[in-house]
């Protein structure tokens, strides 16, 4: 897997999607959304643009894996971003609990349990772990047949499809969402099952689960495209891609 | 049958006295508003009362919910109007309230279980149901809940990835609320458009002047909605900061030495519009203060990030909702009162056939239901006031309709 992380490509993201609606000056110390992997999604459009010669315009790019993320990308700059000042935000993964009411962690906190402890619970007890418990990456959970893991995969897939919406809705429509991920037969069902959820937008989705490292999932008359990319064994793209 | 509603804001306290004849004939007898209920500022608290076409306003110190009810109570008292049932709005049922209920000894306690659910909320409530008791110690009394019309989540929409032990222990899931607003708009939009009411998709913004929310109606009920297990989650709300990470409550309690109490307030009282705006917690400040060069930046700011998320929300439902849609309804005060929320808001719409015609938009009456879509729009957007008290008045009707 190509090495992610946090990176300067979401510094361009607009204010409006970075900030949390709290005080300003805790926004201007940095307490903001900062994304991550934005190398990973650069890389992954470039190879669609250089493979297809063709330049899609509002692209929604979904890092499927360990750690999942989602992120809108309008003529090459970055709109809006699932990963938030932190990790915990966004897609739920196999321990980390993603968006969540705060609530809960004041109740906690009123009851006496640490912050540390809490931040323990929600980072290393949670996801996947609470909702299907046994073995529970991302792979696993796809392979897995008891009706808890099969619960927690439609959890995972409805939180994908309103993200996929909500981002769309950020870039005024779509013309390309590109999945990308290691190519586990599990994961890249998983991308064409949500695929066809997006039929009422103009996705036409292929009979069958096509393979290769670049794989349409859509017909060539679908309005907007849909793509898997393989990103097992490639090079580590440049340092300076991030920027 | 008389039923008089209260229905308690943060800073305020609304009452209507009903004539309830049956669920489709209910006449409105007399109505009144507490203003600016315990709040500590250089302007005055006041009372409104309309009732028989005469209308008038008092000023009066009003330092808390129970004083706000007994002033209400002491004007119904002097205009000798009979009272044969109490309805109260109360926002947070938790588990133990999935449909309106007689507030008896068992559920009074019930009720007073829930106070922590909504900390903000829900003792203001309480506190004036206490009061009702005493004031009208005969008169029988109901709770409708806020959170009772979201009942019908799925799973996949409620759940919250978190260890068993603590989703029991703080029977943790998302609830949802405004419940009593999405009733009454599942109940007249699908009137108002001659659609069936069981099988209409909406997506409804509640945009009120303190808390806000979206809310996916599919076959008339709520499938999703965008406020959590508490009233503080999803959109940018005037104080309420909605989505946030959670990392950000550790970081600010390790960095700046906040304790649990602080942060709570800082995310309840200091955040949204006014924390980004740094000036106004108020909408059309905001919208005002884009045009004074003073504010202009930050206005403008706080703007573009209120209308963002709220695109986010309509574009994920648009999504939970696969596309059928029939109506997008804008109610409550903001959602009312603001053509430029709505029209920015639809511009990135047309996607999920949702296209606003401007003129419409800016001309839709304030006091009655408009259609401000555009011809070739395929999704009917509907503004509409709500009417909470009336909705609270047809349950009370519903639960003593098989008693008497």
């Amino acid at each position: 897997m190509i090495p992610g992380g946090q990176d300067r490509f979401f510094s361009r993201l607009p204010e409006f999607a970075r900030l949390y609606a709290i005080p300003y000056e805790l926004s201007q110390q940095g307490v903001q959304k900062h994304g991550r992997d934005g190398v990973i999604h650069r890389w992954a459009l470039e190879r669609i643009t250089n493979k297809t010669g063709q330049k899609f315009h509002k692209v929604i790019g979904i890092l499927i894996g360990e750690h999942t993320n989602l992120a809108a990308i309008r003529a090459g700059q970055p709109i809006d971003v699932s990963d938030g000042f932190s990790r915990l935000d966004g897609l739920f993964s196999e321990t980390r609990c993603g968006a969540i009411d705060s609530s809960v962690i004041f109740q906690m906190l009123g009851d006496g349990i640490s912050g540390e402890r809490i931040e323990e619970v929600l980072s290393q007890e949670s996801g996947f772990k609470a909702l299907a418990g046994g073995e529970c990456t991302l792979n696993h959970i796809l392979q897995r047949r008891d009706s808890k893991a099969k619960f927690a995969k439609e959890v995972f897939c409805y939180q994908i499809l309103k993200y996929i919406g909500a981002f769309t809705a950020s870039l005024g429509g779509v013309d390309l969402i590109l999945f990308v991920g290691e190519g586990s037969l599990q994961i890249r069902r998983l991308a064409f099952d949500l695929t066809g959820h997006l039929r009422f937008m103009g996705v036409k989705k292929k009979a069958a689960v096509p393979s290769g490292e670049i794989a349409w999932l859509t017909t060539r008359g679908s309005t907007i495209k849909v793509c898997f990319i393989n990103c097992l064994g490639q090079p580590a793209p440049s340092p300076r891609s991030g920027r | 049958m008389r039923i008089l509603v209260f229905n308690g804001g943060s800073s305020s306290l609304s009452y209507k006295i009903f004539d309830w004849h049956n669920a489709l004939q209910v006449d409105l007898i007399l109505k009144g508003k507490a203003y600016r209920v315990g709040v500590k500022g250089t302007r005055d608290s006041y009372v409104e009362n309309c009732f028989q076409g005469r209308a008038e306003r008092k000023v009066v110190p009003i330092p808390d919910h129970s004083a706000a009810a007994i002033l209400a109570a002491t004007y119904i008292k002097q205009n000798k109007i009979h009272v044969d049932a109490i309805g109260h709005r109360f926002v947070h049922g938790g588990e133990y309230f999935k449909r309106a209920a007689v507030i008896d000894r068992d559920n009074f306690k019930r009720l007073e279980r829930c106070l922590p659910l909504a900390p903000l909320h829900n003792p203001i409530s309480f506190n004036v149901i206490k009061e009702a008791r005493k004031l009208f110690p005969r008169v029988p009394q109901y709770a409708v809940m806020d959170s009772a019309f979201h009942s019908t989540l799925p799973p996949k929409a409620y759940a919250y990835p978190l260890p068993e032990r603590i989703i029991r222990r703080y029977k943790y899931r998302r609830y949802g609320f405004h419940g009593i607003s999405c009733s009454y708009i599942c109940r007249r939009v699908p009137e108002f458009l001659k659609i069936n009411p069981r099988t209409i998709n909406m997506i409804i913004c509640h945009l009120g002047t303190g808390g806000a929310s979206v809310t996916a109606v599919r076959g008339g009920c709520s499938v999703d909605t965008s406020m959590g297990a508490s009233p503080n989650t999803g959109l940018i709300m005037s104080t309420r900061s909605g989505d946030i990470d959670p990392m950000v409550i550790f970081h600010l309690m390790r960095t700046r030495g906040y304790g649990s109490e602080e942060v709570e307030d800082l995310l309840n009282k200091k955040s949204g519009l006014l924390g980004l705006s740094g000036f106004s917690s108020d909408i059309t400040d905001i919208i005002d203060g884009m045009k004074d060069k003073r504010f202009q930046k930050k206005a403008r700011l706080a703007f573009d990030t209120y209308v963002h998320r709220l695109k986010n929300y309509i574009g994920s439902y648009v999504a939970v909702l696969g596309g059928r849609i029939d109506a997008l309804v804008f109610t409550d005060d903001i959602g009312v009162h603001n053509p430029l929320i709505r029209e920015k808001v639809c511009s990135s719409l047309h996607w999920a056939g949702i296209v606003l015609d401007r003129r419409r938009n800016r001309r839709a009456p304030m006091n009655q239901p408009a259609l401000i879509q555009s011809s070739c729009s395929e999704v009917a957007i509907v503004t509409m006031p709500t009417d909470e008290e009336l909705m609270i008045c047809l349950e009370g009707g519903r639960l003593w309709e098989g008693r008497t």
